[in-house]
């Protein structure tokens, strides 16, 4: 099943700060079984975030430099984001590291707070963050087809 | 034939296998991803805020700022004392000047007497 307009405009609101709507449009996606295609569009946006990042120049260094900055940016997001799990995951996007020993839930919590750093030192316009979101969708519909 | 996934997504074969690795996480991760987006959005709100600007500077714990004293200078009410002390002390000056010159007279008159 493809992406849908509200799964996009759960992510949208996610990556343009708005808490309120992403929480109420997640909790619909739940109770209407649109969780996959939200979790592709997520794996997605952090695949797409993290190559425009890194994708051309990165060292092992700056990926370190990277997760201590998003970490330092307040108390409770150094909590949520662990930095050896972020390290690798961005690894797993530029080199295909494999991530399979970490758990799920740690790996969602991470994926989630880097991809939204990503996006906001981006400083996406809203054309740009519309194209964002369409080369994702069609990633995450990539994601989703049946093999 | 459906395009195929190079086609599909305009990434290289080496990326394309890179981004592939996601697709078993997309089904692992969904009830996790849900959960965080619903309880941590809010934390996340912060990662989109704008630095704090303006107000006061940040003063570093451990060094307090404090006022210096002025520094010693010369203001136009020091002239005005040491003109005055110096107008005090002509005045005296030729007083006793005068009061000398006048007492060496005197004496110099009772000689002649």
């Amino acid at each position: 099943m493809p992406v849908t307009d509200k799964q996009v405009a759960a992510l949208h609101a996610l990556l343009t700060g708005n808490g309120a709507k992403n929480r109420q449009l997640v909790a619909e996606l739940r109770s209407g079984d649109g969780g996959a295609g939200y979790s592709a569009l997520v794996n997605a946006a952090f695949f797409e975030a993290v190559d425009r990042r890194f994708g051309k120049a990165s060292t092992p260094a700056s990926i370190i430099e990277y997760i201590s900055d998003v970490r330092s940016r307040s108390d409770e997001i150094a909590e949520k984001v662990d930095p050896g799990v972020g390290e690798r995951l961005i690894r797993k996007v530029l080199v295909g590291e494999s991530t399979d020993d970490v758990d799920s839930r740690t790996s969602a919590t991470v994926k989630l707070f880097v991809l939204a750093a990503l996006v906001a030192d981006e400083n996406f316009g809203v054309a740009e963050l519309d194209q964002f979101l369409a080369k994702v969708r069609k990633m995450a519909d990539y994601l989703l087809r049946d093999e | 034939m459906p395009p195929t996934g190079e086609e599909l997504l305009e990434m290289d074969n080496d990326k394309l296998s890179r981004f592939e690795k996601f697709r078993r996480e997309t089904y692992k991760e969904i009830d996790d991803i849900l959960d965080t987006s619903e309880q941590d959005s809010g934390t996340i709100e912060q990662l989109f805020d704008p630095p704090p600007t303006g107000g006061h500077a940040e003063v570093p714990v451990g060094h307090p700022v404090v006022d210096q004293p002025p520094s010693p200078g010369v203001d136009g009410g020091h002239f005005v004392v040491a003109g005055m002390i110096l107008a005090i002390a002509g005045v005296e000056t030729v007083r006793a000047i005068r009061h000398t010159v006048d007492k060496w007279k005197g004496r110099h008159h009772a000689g002649d007497r």
